[in-house]
């Protein structure tokens, strides 16, 4: 009869292995995208040279293939990331890509205390006088360094 | 290559007002940002490279030395106080110097650990001072297919080293060697894989990478995982007597053996490209206990175990130097963001450098004696002060730090578009992370990349195309051999751990994946 506790063990480490299985996928699907599609489509030929321009990316999609290839057959133990957490990821990293959209439009100095503002409440700051030191001191803390003493522009 | 001149006019650069005046801000900084948990010293180092870009070589670099030797003084306060290390290299001082502050020793114990960091890091310094320039001129004798075999070398050390899985390891060396091939090829200057972003024909600015991969995805990794910033709270016991507070000359002197061997593991880690300063702390710990006449009392407040594992933390920081300064090669990732400060300069690194930079190489060498001193006054003046930094609000520190690098990343590429790079990079940093692949790894072959190819391309013309001749450059193929040994070897040694942990499961895993 199995050891429970043994078994348990057993399940979490197929569960550990799930992540190297599909990263190592990712990787080795990556390696064939820029081998088929992203390097014939991105690089030039030329007539005569020592390392053809395509040459050297071309040996790393391959290595990207083979190496991918090798980690989904021998994964290691490693803990998967949660759902949640990768939500929490893109939370942020949606709020930063929409801030730097923002300033393409309307300029720094319009959108760093929002966007610093916006960062600090997503993050659980609640306390009014953090608040406004993050929005405002630190904003002109940057315009201070930035424009003033180094004499430099911001988009 | 010995040229006195150069080395008494470097040596006498650092004093200057001007340059003192950044190397004592730097360790300021260093020191300030060191004890904050979550930011250290190669995310202040990351953020603060553009906003050197107006100043001249000399004070821009002893800078940022100050500010990496400052935040491995820095880290150790979080480390005694909440058992919370302020940068990973301070994980084997809170093994200690937290017992000790729960005793209400936490003065005694943070100064230990700035006593300890400073004679670690002077040894360290001295021995690169002395073998730094005679390691370049033998280095100078390489051709390009040297320096080919070299580079692959340190690929496979690091990609071995660094990490748990080797496979991984060669993922992210792959992956770093293939975003530097992004812009013109070194050898026929067409563009490749740029389409139409013609910002990108000189590559993907070093800068937007190194930023994006090691400070925004850190951050947001880490309000990932915990999902909402936590405000540090820190309880601190009143020390009981003034012998409490400080460290005795018979104290210090007690531990000079365990100091200097500290210093000696860390500078010899520090120089072999990969092994980071934590190894070194906790190999230097682990040394010190097996060795003491009271193993037991380690774990529980011994002061041996602070200094044990603060000189071999801060010794590696000059070490790292050793072989950027005399191959061209950055050993560790602050190592590799010193070689983007002296690129942003127009200075390329390696063993040209002691003849074609020797007054800037001595003055930098100088800057790192005096950012010792620095640390050593502002550490005895500005502990107190850190121990309050310790409970700074994690969401103005992390906002902060976020909008710093879109400001330093605009200004070093001139417009968003960098900026936009760093966030992908950012993306590709944080997946890189959690699926456990090493972003030091990829950034140091990113650097590497362009030196690689090239010595490629002149390594077929030298050979005429010709590989077999390699036969005729037994250096090269002895590190070629060297590369496949280190890289099985070491692949079979974590084969082996892993079948034992198959075989010898643990019979209660508290391991939590979800969060």
């Amino acid at each position: 009869m199995p050891c429970p506790v043994a078994g348990g063990a057993f399940q979490k480490e197929d569960r550990m292995s799930r992540s190297d299985r599909v990263s190592g996928a990712l990787v080795a699907a990556a390696g064939l995208w820029a081998y088929l599609v992203l390097i014939p489509n991105g690089v030039e030929t030329v007539r005569s040279a020592w390392v053809q321009p395509q040459a050297v990316p071309n040996v790393l999609a391959w290595l990207l293939i083979v190496l991918g290839g090798v980690l989904v057959f021998r994964p290691t133990r490693y803990p998967t990331v949660s759902l949640r957490q990768l939500g929490r990821f893109f939370a942020y990293f949606a709020l930063l890509a929409g801030g730097l959209y923002a300033m393409s439009l309307f300029g720094f100095f319009q959108v760093v205390p929002l966007l610093g503002l916006a960062l600090m409440v997503l993050m659980g700051e609640r306390r009014p006088l953090v608040l406004l030191v993050g929005a405002a001191g630190v904003p002109a803390f940057i315009w201070i360094t930035v424009i003033w003493l180094l004499e430099r522009s911001l988009p | 290559m010995f040229d006195f001149a150069s080395i008494l006019a470097g040596f006498g650069d650092v004093f200057t007002l001007w340059n003192l005046g950044f190397v004592i801000c730097g360790v300021a900084i260093g020191q300030l940002v060191g004890a904050i948990p979550g930011i250290g010293p190669i995310m202040a180092m990351a953020i603060a490279i553009p906003f050197t870009f107006g100043l001249d070589p000399l004070p821009a670099i002893s800078f940022l030395v100050g500010i990496n030797k400052g935040g491995l003084v820095g880290g150790a306060v979080p480390a005694v106080l909440i058992n919370t290390p302020g940068t990973p290299d301070a994980a084997a001082t809170a093994l200690d110097g937290y017992p000790l502050s729960r005793q209400g020793k936490q003065l005694k114990a943070t100064k230990m650990a700035l006593f300890s960091s400073v004679t670690g890091d002077t040894v360290s310094d001295l021995v690169l001072i002395t073998v730094s320039a005679p390691l370049a001129a033998l280095a100078l004798m390489m051709g390009p297919v040297e320096v080919f075999a070299l580079v692959v070398f340190a690929f496979s050390v690091i990609a071995a080293l660094i990490g748990e899985s080797v496979v991984k390891g060669l993922i992210a060396t792959v992956l770093g060697l293939f975003f530097a091939t992004v812009g013109a090829d070194p050898e026929n200057t067409t563009p490749r894989l740029i389409f139409g972003h013609y910002e990108l024909y000189d590559g993907l600015p070093l800068i937007s990478v190194a930023i994006g991969m090691l400070v925004i995805s850190e951050i947001l990794r880490r309000l990932a995982l915990q999902g909402r910033a936590a405000v540090a709270a820190v309880q601190t016991q009143v020390p009981a007597s003034p012998q409490d507070r400080r460290v005795s000359w018979a104290e210090y002197w007690s531990c000079r053996y365990v100091l200097l061997r500290g210093a000696a593991i860390g500078t010899v880690l520090g120089a072999l490209p990969g092994i980071g300063s934590t190894a070194a702390a906790f190999m230097s710990y682990a040394a010190t206990k097996s060795t003491a006449k009271d193993p037991e009392s380690f774990g529980k407040g011994n002061i041996k175990g602070i200094a044990a594992a603060e000189s071999a933390n801060s010794a590696v920081v000059g070490a790292n130097l050793i072989p950027l300064l005399t191959l061209g090669i950055p050993g560790s990732v602050g190592a590799a963001l010193i070689v983007s400060a002296f690129m942003i300069h127009g200075i390329q690194p390696g063993p040209l450098l002691f003849q074609e930079q020797g007054r800037l190489v001595y003055g930098l060498f100088g800057a790192m004696v005096m950012a010792n001193f620095a640390n050593l006054w502002i550490g005895q003046v500005g502990l107190r002060l850190w121990v309050r930094v310790v409970r700074a609000p994690e969401s103005l520190v992390f906002a902060s730090a976020l909008m710093l690098c879109i400001v330093g990343v605009s200004m070093s590429t001139g417009g968003i578009f960098g900026v936009g790079v760093m966030l992908a990079f950012a993306l590709l940093g944080y997946l890189m992370l959690v699926t456990g692949y090493s972003v030091v790894i990829f950034i140091i072959a990113f650097f590497l990349g362009p030196q690689f190819e090239i010595s490629i391309g002149q390594s077929l013309a030298l050979m005429n195309g010709d590989l077999g001749r390699i036969v005729s450059y037994p250096i090269a193929l002895l590190l070629l051999g060297l590369s496949v040994f280190v890289v099985g070897a070491i692949a079979l040694n974590r084969t082996r751990q892993t079948r034992h942990r198959a075989n010898h499961p643990p019979l209660a895993t508290g391991e939590n994946t979800d969060d």
